[in-house]
């Protein structure tokens, strides 16, 4: 179907605005790259973390529980976001991060390596990837698309923790996410 | 900031001529869209509605097919905006009904503004009150509904609610097509689709989807237009599918020596011209159909959409607001996926190395990811339009309450009201059905691609590896083998490695 695309650029000219140009670490009072942060937990309480306040929140369950939060500012709105997704989902078989990293892990020339850590008791993988960002008819890159991405393993399965935004200013809303997966802690 | 609407207004008013200064006796000069300076969007819009545009400048009615005078256009692209602003306050009210605005709820409301009118960005820049902000958008809204009431007739009000068969158009303009050549033209795409996708099981099903009353395969007509960078597209409004001129274009230059590309470009440079050329070479025409099936594939299975469930046939009406429901994009995508699969696994030299292929790919690594990023990529790109179906169905409610709200003072508007109530409460059962059914659809098009995923790297391996061994220059031949070594290793298999290895042979 078709939609009126230039309204969202015309948009995107205009909420040219409050994008911090250097990422900065979380603050004391919760807030992180001048984003104010507030609890979030879904509704079926699996985990909880804390959350950007203002950026727009997606609840999709099409294919297995998920959450987007979209940042409504910046040069093109909802253009950073981060997601939260659990596996497995309804149309994959990934049990484990290790089977997740060795079927769908890092790809493409620009991919970093993963990193295995443990924070604050937590087991994590870290790596980042690049990969083209399309028009809607999927026909026109329009901008490279960074992930930086957080496996993080549970009973059962594991949790996929990504920022996602334009290769060359994913550093402005990196600190949101790293005080999302900082703060993030499954039930049980 | 004022996105669309703005446009459309700014578009408007620098068209030359109005309904006032017109000479009422003399009928008035025919618009000309080229010199009225219609950006990108409004073209897009105003096609999307029926209207022709047509290369000497003239814009063609949806229904009868004159061409319209400068007020005429004037109008029609007022409206177009007032349609997006209509839609934009729709949503804003329904944020606002739910009480005082999250910080959550505010930022959502931050990508509706460039289709809200001043007094309420207004009103919301100030940070007025929650009932200010009501009252100043549903005033709003008033004017905008008042609007489109105003210019309905109980003739209009009875075709909108007039019951209507799956398939059939409706209040649609029945002939889409401009000119006979045109026509000729659309034929044989869909006869080339028709044939390309019947070469595949997973085509035919869809294509039996698309049965008409004798059994056969109906597609929608196939309309030659400018798409706006987009290979194809489905408009449920005309009920047609939409090919890119450019893409048409390209097929036609490219299968011509290269030192007389130019001049056929050149020669090429009008509609007619170009769908005269096409409709003198029907291998030319089969020839894109088949390099283009994935993108067909997809805008087709929105016409089995449009004609499964009532929700289109209700927007193309303006009974329901002008969306992009996401339950239907993720469907057309996934299936468009799960052609290429089936195309794979039963002619794989048939499946075209190219975006639509990356996005199969992109699935079935991971679809829980792809199915995430297919709606965080419509939030961005389409953040009024795109919405899910319970969104959609909050928008109608309103809109049934709007209605029932009516204050009529003639029998005429009396009936006229009627009319719409009976129209959004179908219109509203319509959307309850799609929801229901779309859960089940989302749930099945998941265990397939569940079950595909497990040959999907191997049937990519074998593939590429079939297009080396037809490679006939080294470059290539070295793509393609690394292509296949790459799904090879994905797929673990190592005797297919192997096989593969076997091909590089001393450098
Ligand atoms: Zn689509």
């Amino acid at each position: 179907m078709k939609t009126f695309v230039l309204a969202a650029a015309l948009l995107a000219l205009a909420a040219a605005c409050r994008r911090p140009g250097t990422p900065s670490p979380p603050k004391a009072d919760g807030s992180a790259a001048g984003v104010t942060m507030i609890d979030y937990r879904p509704a079926d309480g699996a985990y909880g973390c804390r959350a950007p306040a203002r950026w727009r929140t997606d609840e999709e369950s099409a294919w297995g529980p998920a959450v987007t939060f979209l940042d409504p500012d910046g040069p093109r709105p909802y253009s950073h976001s981060i997601s939260i997704l659990r596996y497995p989902g309804k149309a994959d078989s990934f049990t484990s991060a290790a089977q997740y990293l060795k079927e769908a892990g890092p790809e493409g020339a620009d991919a970093g390596p993963v990193v295995k850590t443990t924070e604050d008791g937590l087991t994590l993988y870290r790596y980042h990837e690049t990969k083209p960002f399309r028009s809607l008819n999927g026909r026109t890159v329009l901008y490279q698309l960074r992930d930086d991405v957080v496996l993080l393993p549970v009973k059962g399965g594991f949790y996929r923790l990504t920022h996602s935004a334009p290769d060359g200013e994913y550093l402005t809303t990196l600190p949101v996410f790293e005080a999302l997966v900082k703060s993030f802690r499954p039930k049980g | 900031m004022r996105s669309l609407l703005l446009a459309a207004l700014l578009t408007a008013a620098a068209l030359p001529g109005t309904a006032a200064s017109a000479a009422p006796a003399a009928p008035a000069p025919p618009a000309d869209w080229r010199r009225a300076g219609l950006d990108a969007a409004a073209q897009d819009g105003l096609r999307s509605l029926g209207y022709g545009l047509r290369d000497d400048g003239a814009v063609l009615d949806p229904k009868t097919r004159a061409p319209l005078s400068d007020p005429q256009l004037k109008e029609a692209v007022a409206r177009l905006g007032l349609s997006a602003q209509r839609l934009a306050l729709e949503r804003l009210s329904v944020l606002l009904a739910g009480g005082p605005l999250t910080p959550e709820g505010r930022a959502r409301v931050e990508a509706l503004k460039g289709d809200l009118p001043d007094s309420v960005v207004k009103a919301l820049d100030a940070g007025s009150s929650l009932a200010d902000l009501r009252a100043v958008t549903d005033g709003a809204l008033a004017d905008a509904a008042a609007y489109f009431d105003a210019s309905r007739t109980l003739a209009d009000a009875r075709a909108a609610a007039a019951p209507v068969r799956a398939g059939v158009p409706g209040p649609r303009p029945r002939l889409p097509y401009l000119s006979i050549g045109e026509q000729a033209l659309g034929n044989s795409l869909r006869a080339a689709a028709a044939a390309t996708l019947g070469r595949d099981p997973y085509g035919r099903s869809l294509l039996a989807k698309l049965a008409g009353p004798g059994g056969k395969p109906d597609l929608p007509p196939i309309v030659v237009e400018d798409a706006g960078g987009a290979a194809a597209a489905y408009e449920y409004r005309r009920g047609v599918v939409v090919l890119d001129r450019e893409s048409l274009l390209d097929a036609a230059t490219g299968a011509v020596p290269p030192k007389d590309r130019v001049a056929l470009r050149r020669s090429l440079s009008s509609r007619a011209a170009l769908i005269a050329y096409l409709n003198a070479r029907p291998d030319l025409v089969a020839g894109f159909a088949a390099r283009n099936d994935a993108v067909i594939f997809h805008e087709l299975v929105h016409a089995w959409q449009d004609r499964r469930d009532g929700a289109m046939r209700e927007m193309s009406r303006g009974v329901l607001p002008d969306s992009l429901l996401l339950d239907y994009e993720q469907e057309a995508w996934t299936m468009k996926n799960l052609y290429l699969q089936s195309k794979l696994e039963h002619e794989p030299d048939s499946v075209v190395d190219d975006a639509e292929l990356d996005d199969y790919r992109a699935m079935m690594r991971d679809p829980t990811a792809w199915s995430q990023a297919l709606r965080a990529r419509y939030a961005a790109l389409a953040p009024v339009q795109a919405m899910d179906i319970p969104e959609a169905q909050e928008v109608a409610r309103r809109r049934l309450a709007e209605i029932r709200a009516r204050r009529v003072s003639t029998g005429e508007q009396q009936k006229i009201k009627a009319l719409d109530l009976l129209a959004m409460t179908r219109a509203e059962r319509a959307l309850a059905d799609a929801r229901a059914d779309s859960d089940a659809r989302l749930a099945a098009d998941a265990a397939a691609v569940k079950a595909a995923r497990a040959s999907s790297a191997r049937l990519l391996a074998r593939r590429f590896l079939a297009e080396a061994r037809a490679a006939t220059d080294r470059i290539d031949f070295g793509v393609a083998l690394a292509k296949a070594e790459r799904y090879a290793r994905d797929a673990r298999d190592p005797a297919l490695l192997a096989e593969i290895l076997a091909q590089k042979g001393p450098s």
